[in-house]
């Protein structure tokens, strides 16, 4: 059994790892940033170091308008990234052996699978190097400057 | 020098004599012959008689003749000429023409008043007559006017029957209204009571309202005391919400380290989880109150509303009430107002009661009057016809005497009295 802590996006439960989390904070003060655009929040102090705040449903294209005011701290080792998302639920223990393969519609595959459950909905498993690597990606198509798409290239 | 007839018969003869005296004696001394003077003398004495009887006979004949004629006259009623006598010496034929002159004066004068007398009496009964038929027409107008009175009075009788009638009818009418004024007076009576009986029932009501509008008005400050107190729990749950937040959030990062505890913090993870359960309990616990809250809080605005509606309604009432009772006192006033008119009207109703009954004896009173009138008027139709026919008769009367003086005037009329009057 894996700890898991589970967030909502489009009305479908998510979940991350909870060794990728490091903290959840309410309300902290998010310092936009110049051409941040609508990916990229802002920047956040936690401890004394700064984090980009990056928007999880926009980066995966998800429609929903709705953010929830605390924000997920991503544990160190993994990346230093604070993620914003409709709105942060539970810590569920999940059996990730009864993972099951699932189809991704995003743009690309960030998703490691979907669990089951009895009494709830499916919890989509984030695939935390996937969505790492998009938005290395984007951080680097675009020089380390944040913008997305290239909307705001010039 | 007055001459008796005989007296002049006989100085007559003496002048024959004496003229034949003196021719006898005058003739010898005359230059004629001899035996002529005896026949002159004869003849001179026939001569001077002839001439002197002639002369007398001659004016005895014509004064015999004038007093014939006067007598004829007088006889035949002419009276105007006087019996002229010429007499060198008077005699008696100037005493006879005298005497007739004196019948013929005093006949004159007789026949003159009688004349007069005519004449005043046809005058008399022209305006007897005259008089007569206008006293007939008066009477006859005096009988027509019975007659019309007579009428009049049998009109006015009829009449007088009538007014007695509707009198009675008049008394029955008043005293029909005596009793409706009485019945008003007692409908006022107790309309006055009923009225004073809403008056108070109105008072009562006023007061009843007075008092619940005021505990309306305590119930509404308690109201508002409520839904603060309830408002102040609301805020209350918001504090509790928000510290169920926090410790959701806490429990959330509680158990995270414990997982980086590992094995270490699986114990603190249960508890952790214990602890998300009970925030978790407790948000949806404030929410339901908050839930509650907000019901009580939209409940209270409700019966807010609702007492300020009825404070309204109450206050609404109120005034109704009040009006009603100031209409009672209109209809009380009223009511006595009338009683007071319908005793009054009553009690000209009992006088006039009164005076109907006087009226009624006093057209009685004309009744018999009217009668008696009618009456008169008859004797004075009859009496009016008895003096018509008198005159009628008085009238003929009349017409009789001027036929009489008629008569008188054309005996009168023979008589001639003068040279140029004719009568």
């Amino acid at each position: 059994m894996t700890l898991t802590l589970v967030f909502q996006m489009a009305g479908q439960d998510y979940g991350l790892e909870i060794d990728a989390v490091q903290e959840i904070i309410e309300s902290p003060a998010v310092y936009p940033v110049p051409k941040g655009g609508h990916l990229l929040k802002g920047v956040l102090n936690v401890h004394g170091e700064v984090l980009p705040v990056v928007d999880l449903p926009a980066l995966l294209n998800f429609s929903d308008a709705s953010r929830d005011e605390r924000i997920i701290v991503l544990s160190p080792e993994f990346r230093s990234l604070a993620l914003v998302v409709c709105k942060v639920g539970r810590i569920l223990p999940l059996d990730l052996e009864q993972l099951m393969e699932s189809v991704d519609v995003g743009a690309d595959r960030c998703v490691r699978g979907v669990i089951e459950r009895e009494d709830e909905g499916p919890v989509h498993l984030l695939d935390t190097d996937a969505v790492f690597r998009i938005i290395e990606r984007i951080f680097k198509e675009y020089g380390g400057d944040y913008g997305p798409e290239g909307d705001d290239r010039g | 020098m007055r001459v008796e007839i005989s007296y002049k018969f006989i100085v007559g003869f003496l002048i024959v004599i004496a003229s034949v005296v003196v021719v006898s004696l005058t003739v010898p001394y005359l230059p004629v012959l001899p035996w002529l003077r005896q026949p002159l003398t004869i003849a001179f004495g026939l001569l001077v008689g002839l001439v002197v009887g002639a002369a007398f006979s001659r004016a005895f004949t014509r004064n015999i003749r004038r007093l014939t004629e006067a007598g004829d006259r007088l006889s035949q009623g002419d009276l105007s000429e006087e019996v002229q006598i010429q007499n060198i010496l008077p005699d008696e034929t100037d005493d006879i023409a005298a005497a007739m002159n004196r019948v013929q004066a005093s006949l004159r004068e007789l026949v003159g008043d009688i004349r007069g007398v005519a004449l005043r009496a046809a005058k008399a009964s022209l305006s007897l007559s005259v008089t007569a038929q206008q006293m007939t027409a008066s009477s006859h107008e005096v009988a027509n006017t019975a007659d019309l009175i007579s009428k009049g009075a049998e009109t006015q009788a009829e009449m007088v029957e009538e007014s007695n009638r509707l009198f009675k009818e008049m008394a029955v009418a008043i005293n029909q209204v005596a009793v409706s004024a009485q019945k008003v007076a007692q409908a006022a009576e107790s309309t006055v009571s009923t009225a004073q009986g809403g008056g108070d029932l109105a008072r009562t009501s006023t007061e009843t309202i007075r008092q619940v509008l005021a505990e309306m008005e305590g119930s509404g400050e308690q109201m508002v005391s409520f839904v603060a107190r309830v408002q102040q729990i609301g805020k209350i749950v918001e504090v509790i919400n928000g510290i169920a937040h926090k410790t959701n959030l806490l429990a959330l990062n509680a158990t995270i380290e414990a997982a980086r505890a590992g094995e270490y913090g699986r114990g603190f993870t249960v508890v952790a989880e214990e602890i998300r359960k009970l925030a978790d309990s407790t948000t949806d616990s404030s929410a339901e109150i908050t839930r509650l809250v907000e019901g009580v809080q939209e409940e209270g605005v409700r019966v807010q509303d609702s007492m300020a509606q009825v404070v309204k309604d109450m206050e609404a009432g109120r005034e109704a009430v009040n009006r009603t009772n100031q209409a009672f006192g209109e209809i009380t006033r009223n009511a006595e107002d009338t009683r007071a008119k319908a005793d009054s009207i009553s009690e000209l109703a009992q006088r006039q009661i009164v005076g109907a009954e006087q009226i009624a004896g006093a057209i009685e009173e004309i009744d018999k009057v009217v009668s008696d009138n009618a009456a008169a008027t008859e004797q004075v139709s009859a009496a009016t016809q008895q003096q018509s026919a008198s005159m009628e008769e008085m009238a003929l009367s009349a017409k009789d005497m001027s036929a009489m003086s008629d008569e008188l005037l054309a005996f009168v009329k023979q008589f001639k009295l003068e040279q140029a009057e004719k009568v």
